[in-house]
Formats: structure tokens, sequence, C-alpha cells
């Protein structure tokens, strides 16, 4: 069996996009603490939702990558 | 079932030219920036005219609400008022512009108006040229207010530590060699000024890009009623990235004032 270009490429972009596991993870565990946090005293969760939001997007920022990394490939 | 299907190509990551003026390519995401900056500086100017002291009308609560709500977030990241209210004109506004260019695409039709094949509008924050420009600039504005607040010798200190090796060696031999460490953490921290602006400038890119690919995506699979949830999705990540830029370079700039 022999694998064009077209295939490399392809294979090449599952590849990249494989890196947003561990954005995902780190995410999943970011919004887990906040939730316990909150959970613990609910009254600064007007406080504690920003900050989420801002370490989620700076968590996301790897995935962002991927996904760019796999559309110019 | 293929009337249930619309096939659209992916959209190309640079946008189309329109025209050009003496050799400057004037593309469709720039049509709709200077639009949207027209709206921006025709609404400050009618919002200008009927400003009272007691606000009766609507347009003015509205925007005093939104002020407020700014303030309010910038105080969380710079914990003292006087210095959020310094930073408001540049933040608010970049946070007021990508807000309406998020949001924009959400009017029905509005990037559908077609001129010589390629159409007028296009959402600016799915070209990596604005957000790149928008990210260059705010990094550049926390070294000019670095510099303009430690003085430009200590600012390029901080990058180039010579001065610290002097000082530390005069002191004692070990503490002489952490400042040799240290000056070589300073050159890393000249590449952290690149990433900072390669990763603002990608975040937002990426996330609004991502949006528009998996709207084609969504059409060529159904083209009713499933794209709706997607439309949601792109309004709530227009405005978390909207926020989220706005908050970062808030942040730098915080950064920039504090580290004399």
């Amino acid at each position: 069996m022999e694998l064009g270009p077209e295939a490399a490429r392809y294979i090449a972009k599952s590849i990249a996009t494989l890196s947003m596991l561990g954005s995902a993870l780190g995410e999943g565990y970011l919004i887990g603490k906040a939730l316990e946090a909150v959970g613990r005293n609910p009254e600064v969760s007007g406080r504690i939702f920003p900050m989420m939001i801002l370490g989620a997007a700076l968590a996301e920022t790897s995935a962002i990558y991927a996904l760019v990394i796999a559309l110019i490939i | 079932m293929s009337f249930l299907q619309i096939n659209q190509s992916i959209p190309d990551l640079k946008p189309d030219v329109l025209f050009n003026i003496g050799g400057f390519p004037v593309t469709n995401t720039m049509t709709l920036t200077w639009l949207i900056v027209g709206i921006i500086i025709v609404f400050g100017i009618v919002l200008r005219k009927s400003l009272q002291l007691e606000a009766k009308s609507r347009l003015q609560l509205m925007m005093e609400v939104v002020i407020e709500a700014m303030i309010g977030m910038l105080d969380q990241v710079t914990q003292s008022t006087k210095k959020s209210k310094k930073m408001l004109p540049i933040i608010g506004s970049v946070f007021l512009f990508f807000v309406l260019t998020n949001v924009i695409t959400l009017l029905p039709g509005f990037t559908s108006i077609m001129v010589n094949g390629a159409p007028l509008f296009r959402v600016p924050t799915t070209d990596l040229n604005m957000t790149l420009a928008l990210a260059v600039l705010m990094i550049g504005l926390t070294q000019v207010v670095s510099m303009k607040s430690n003085g430009v010798l200590n600012h390029i200190g901080e990058y180039i530590q010579v001065k610290k090796v002097y000082d530390g060696f005069r002191k004692s031999i070990g503490e002489g060699f952490i400042a040799i460490i240290n000056f070589a953490m300073g050159f890393l921290n000249i590449i952290g000024e690149f990433a900072k602006v390669i990763s603002l400038s990608l975040r937002l890119f990426g996330n609004m890009f991502a949006g528009e690919v998996l709207m084609v995506v969504m059409m060529s699979f159904s083209a009713f009623v499933a794209p709706s949830i997607l439309m949601v999705q792109t309004l709530l990540v227009g405005l978390l990235q909207a926020m989220v830029f706005s908050i970062l370079s808030a942040v730098y700039l915080n950064l920039s004032f504090n580290n004399n």
C-alpha cells in the first residue's frame, strides 16, 4: 500500500489535534476546582467566576494553537 | 435529503482583496473594520452631544451601566479605581470594538453582500492581520508605559541585566553566579514578550475562525435548526473572547505599571 502526500497531510492534521487532549484535561481540572471553591463559600462566586473564565481561556490557548496548525497544514 | 444541506467551501485564511488604492490592497475585513470604527465614532459624538448630569435618556443610562461594569471588571485586575479609570479609555474601546465585530456576524445577510464575486464584508477578527495588529499595539503600549513609569534604562535593564550582575558580584561570588543565571533568564523575557503577542492574537483569531469553519461544516450536514445552536455559541464565544483579550491586556498593562 502506498500513501500519497494528501494522506500524509490528513495524518499530520490528526496528530496536531491530539494536543487538544491536554487542554481539555486542564480546563476540566480548573473548572472542577473553581466549582469546589464556590461550593465551599458561595458568597465569593462573583469574584471566582471571571478568574475562572480567564484561566479557561488561557488553558484553551494550546488547543487553539493546535487548531490553527491543523487548519494551516 | 440534499435539500437540507448547503455546501459551501471552507473560508480561506487570507481575506479577499476588493480593490487597490495606489498599490495598497483594500480587503473585505478592512471595509468592515472601518465601518465599525465609523459606527463607534458617530455613536460617541451623538452621545457626547446629549450628555446630561442627571441622565434622562436611555442611551446615556445604558452606556453608564456598561462603563460601570467595565470599571468594576478592571478593578479586579488593578485593585485601585484610580488606575482602572486611567486604563479605561484604551481597554474599554478595544473591548467595545471587539464586541461589535464579533457580534455583527449574527446580523442576517450582512456578510453575504457580494461585490465582484467576493463578499463586501467579512468579520475582521477572522483575519490574523487585524488581531495581530491590535496585539502588537497593546504589547507595544505596555513597553511604552513601562519605559515612562520606570525610566528607559531600568526598562531595558529588565531584559539585559548587566547592572544586576555587577551588583551581585560586588556583594559576594555566590550572588554573582545567581545574577548570571538571571541574566540568561532576561533574554527569555524578550522571547516572552513576543509569545504574549502571538498568544493574544492567535487566541482571538483561532476562536473566531474556528466558529466560521464549524458553521460551514454544520451547514453541509444540516442547514436547518442545527446551525442556530452554533450561532448562540458564536455569540457567547465572541463576547467571551472580547473580554479575555481586554482583560489580558489590562493585566499586562498593570504589570508594566507595577514593576518598579
